[in-house]
């Protein structure tokens, strides 16, 4: 029987999955992905908590988050694309002009 | 009913007004500037005044949206912020080559965001308005769209701002599965009613680390700070003035909300933490602002050790300690917009004005900027009378009244520290000889912003009870019983 602990864990390895990503990827591309995951991931958790408190917040909260993530993807790869026209390159590494 | 359409109204209004700018915007022909902006500012008065107007403490929307008291204070604060740093841009924008009328438009969107962020008493309805006040500043951060650094530090910007959204995302995800409601005042009341242990305590202190790391990256506060000073470095000035001032103010009203409102009934765990976080951040801050170079990334060092003093008053967590910290709030702005401004003010293309040695004998041809910038870098430093000293003095006495003596100790060491780099460039500006090249004359829209900056530092020094009733009439009603 697959229960709510199974959803929330399966949230869980998605979230670690897409932090890890995010720290170690050097793709700029790569890392927005990974970060897109743990949006998911959070989504996820969302409707597994409503399912099992029986309340539909949960689920509603999820198109908030959908539209969110749909409105982070335009913004990013316009800001993704802007870099990549004047630099010819998605690598976070040479992307250092501005010292960390 | 009306009340929810009354308490709604000035969002409402807002909204409309700033998609109403681009719409002008794109019909408008040569003069857009002047014109835009001045829409921009008169929409943000009329968001202010309609705010001040519909205030009622009550919840609305199913306790999502509250238009109290706090609400209507950030609501003032970040349009009056939002109002400077639009006329600062004014002249700025054309000069740095940024012909894209959208510009105010999105300023106006990010003071709605902090706005949504203040007003929220629901923590998706928090996570909506930050991220409809980061997404416009990331736009911003990058507006000046062939400029390498520009482009860097809204890609920066955006990864880090994004990360941290999505961590604070999933914390929120945690603290619902746990406790059935994103109402703050839910939260709260689940977390103190039912006792969590083993598992379920964990799941608890990670859901409460994950939002706290969130909202740590929107104020830059240490470890997370790492994106601001190229950030603020990287945008345009006008930008980053709007950076360090509302929407750092944004990220305070939806920390110290959650903090002291939901995650109340966690304060023992959260305490310590909190007051790490204080301690680190602000001697970070000032310890890496002595060797900057550059002027703007001085202040987005200082910018991070005002959010450590600004986290002392949280970590006091106070009804005193809140309505100091808001008073700070408006006090670091005003201070803090003018610096900038006087930056902006003397920029020109090709000539960033940036370098603290740009400054050197500035007030040999720029005498009256050079007395407003030394005022400011005054207040910054805390030195009475100014707004900054008073702020820092009702923060720090809150913070001894909650019996955070060593946090105080280390907060005042701090302010020493901080004098040696905010009187280094008094002492470039009056002492060193100017260079053979002077700075063009200050442009007037902002040399009225700067002069505005300074006679509110000044006030907010000497007669500061006014703002200070405000602050703490506006907390007043925030902490639950």
């Amino acid at each position: 029987m697959i229960g709510t602990v199974h959803y929330l864990a399966l949230s869980a390895v998605l979230f670690s999955i897409g932090a890890v990503g995010a720290v170690v990827r050097r793709n700029v591309i790569i890392i927005f992905m990974s970060i897109e995951l743990m949006l998911n991931a959070a989504n996820l958790a969302f409707v597994a908590g409503s399912n099992s408190l029986g309340s539909m917040n949960g689920q509603s909260i999820v198109f908030f988050v959908m539209t969110v993530a749909a409105a982070e993807a335009a913004v990013g790869l316009a800001v993704i694309l802007a870099l990549f026209r004047n630099r010819q390159t998605v690598a976070a590494d040479e992307i250092a002009l501005l010292k960390w | 009913m009306t009340q929810a359409i009354n308490s709604g109204l000035p969002l409402i209004v807002a909204c409309s007004w700033a998609l109403l700018l681009i719409v002008v915007e794109m019909f408008s022909g040569d003069r857009r500037f002047v014109g835009v902006a001045w829409m921009g500012v008169i929409g943000l008065a009329v968001t202010a005044a309609m705010s001040v107007h519909y205030a009622s403490v009550p919840a609305v929307y199913g306790n999502a949206l509250a238009l109290d008291g706090y609400a209507v204070y950030f609501n003032l604060l970040a349009c009056t912020l939002g109002a400077a740093a639009m006329l600062l841009s004014i002249d700025y924008l054309g000069d740095a080559g940024i012909v894209r009328g959208e510009y105010y438009s999105l300023m106006f969107f990010a003071v709605i965001g902090v706005v949504i962020m203040a007003a929220a008493t629901d923590l998706i309805v928090m996570f909506i308005g930050l991220e409809t006040m980061s997404m416009a500043v990331y736009v911003l951060a990058g507006i000046r769209k062939s400029d390498l650094r520009s482009n860097e530090a809204a890609l920066k910007y955006f990864l880090l701002g994004a990360l941290a959204s999505a961590l604070l995302l999933y914390g929120v995800a945690l603290l619902y599965t746990i406790t059935g409601s994103t109402v703050l005042a839910d939260v709260s009341k689940a977390l103190s009613d039912t006792q969590h242990a083993g598992a379920d305590h964990l799941v608890l202190l990670l859901a409460t680390g994950l939002v706290l790391i969130g909202f740590g990256f929107k104020i830059a506060a240490v470890p997370f700070h790492l994106w601001a000073p190229d950030v603020y470095e990287g945008a345009p000035t006008t930008v980053t003035a709007f950076m360090a001032t509302a929407v750092k103010a944004g990220g305070f009203a939806a920390l110290m909300r959650t903090v002291l409102v939901a995650l109340a009934p966690m304060r023992a765990e959260l305490a310590p933490v909190l007051w790490g976080a204080a301690a680190v951040t602000m001697t970070l801050g000032n310890v890496v602002a002595l060797r900057q170079t550059s002027l703007k990334r001085m202040l987005a060092y200082s910018s991070i050790a005002h959010t450590g003093y600004l986290l002392v008053g949280v970590t006091a967590g106070t009804n005193e300690a809140g309505s100091s910290v808001l008073f700070y709030l408006a006090a670091y702005g005003a201070m803090n917009i003018g610096a900038f401004g006087v930056m902006a003010a003397l920029a020109r293309r090709g000539r960033g004005c940036e370098k603290i040695s740009d400054f050197s004998g500035l007030a040999q041809t720029h005498p009256a900027m050079a007395c407003a910038m030394a005022l400011f870098m005054l207040s910054l430093t805390g030195i009475p009378p100014l707004g900054g000293f008073v702020g820092k003095l009702y923060v720090f006495t809150a913070a001894m009244h909650a019996g955070l003596v060593w946090l105080v100790v280390i907060a005042a060491l701090n302010s020493v520290v901080s004098a040696a780099y905010y009187l280094g460039v008094v002492r470039t500006m009056y002492f060193d000889n100017a260079p053979a090249d002077v700075l063009p004359p200050a442009r007037p829209y902002a040399a009225v912003v700067v002069a505005v900056a300074a006679v509110v530092t000044i006030l907010l020094g000497v007669a500061p009870s006014p703002v200070l009733g405000s602050a703490a009439r506006a907390f007043s009603k925030v902490l639950l019983g």
